[in-house]
């Protein structure tokens, strides 16, 4: 099963970024967050329904520790082939930008965002080496 | 490609929620504890100011069109804010708390750099509305 909606959101399937056996978990989108983005930020919804949960199946990378006054959390990174950004305009997603996605050390996502890359590379996001405290997972050409 | 299980999940929702919109105004988002704003309805590029601000800027022009700050609890906590209102915009108990308070504290944490204060002017600047209130107020004493 891909997903479960329930009383606090809708659970979608996530890599599970501990296991190096591609073995998935549990993500929850919040349904405060999701009713805010709908009614308050379409754009953001619609990218959370078309590109998020492929990127927590399937990203590229996986950071963890990734905030100052919080323990934990994940970075979900993701290339999508391509993004709204305007409500119901879909346009090809920029080489030199990466998407990310942030999910709380409860495992409940709770921002998406494009975020410039770090060059050479088209899938670092810039200043990865001091923002996260651990890469916790990988594809082979990250 | 989303499955769809999910999908249909998506559209049950959004029957039940009505019609999307778009609404510039800062919000609250206690899932990532931060204060968030966007003037504009379109994808934005996140651009760190520093551990605390980052700059949303238009994924159209690249202008910067809005602002998170992170870690408002612990701001808030350094400001004497005993707890958050949840929905409300006063509390009869205490001195009521702006955006722009919340923001000067944020610019407080740390040094006042170049960089520093050119990205907070920045990310001030993409406020067209009124100074709003946040949902929090700081108390005159702290609960034993």
């Amino acid at each position: 099963m891909a997903s479960r909606q329930g009383h606090d959101g809708i659970l979608v399937d996530a890599l599970n970024p501990h296991e190096q056996t591609g073995a998935t978990w549990s993500v929850l989108l919040p349904i405060g967050l999701v009713r805010h983005w709908l009614k308050e930020s379409e754009v953001d919804y619609q990218n959370l329904k078309h590109l998020v949960p492929e990127i927590l199946r399937k990203p590229v990378a996986v950071f963890g520790g990734v905030r100052v006054y919080e323990q934990g959390g994940y970075c979900y990174l993701g290339k999508p082939a391509d993004w709204y950004i305007r409500p119901n305009c879909l346009v090809p997603f920029p080489k030199e930008r990466i998407f990310a996605v942030y999910v709380n050390p409860m495992c409940r996502l709770y921002e998406i965002q494009a975020e410039k890359v770090e060059p050479p590379s088209l899938y670092r996001p810039k200043g990865w080496k001091d923002r996260y405290e651990a890469l916790l997972w990988s594809t082979t050409d990250f | 490609m989303v499955n769809n299980r999910l999908l249909e999940e998506f559209e049950a929702f959004e029957k039940e929620a009505g019609p999307p919109g778009f609404v510039a105004r800062p919000w609250y988002n206690a899932d990532g504890d931060c204060l968030v704003y966007k003037s504009q309805n379109v994808a934005v590029v996140a651009a760190r100011v520093d551990d605390i601000l980052t700059i949303y800027e238009s994924a159209v022009d690249d202008k910067a069109i809005g602002f998170k700050i992170k870690g408002v609890k612990h701001l808030l906590q350094e400001m004497g804010c005993g707890a958050m209102a949840v929905g409300a915009a006063t509390d009869q108990a205490g001195e009521i708390v702006t955006v722009a308070m919340v923001f000067l504290q944020a610019f407080s944490s740390d040094r006042p750099t170049i960089a520093r204060r050119e990205g907070y002017a920045r990310a001030w600047e993409t406020l067209t509305a009124p100074i709003p209130v946040f949902p929090c107020a700081r108390v005159a004493t702290e609960p034993a």
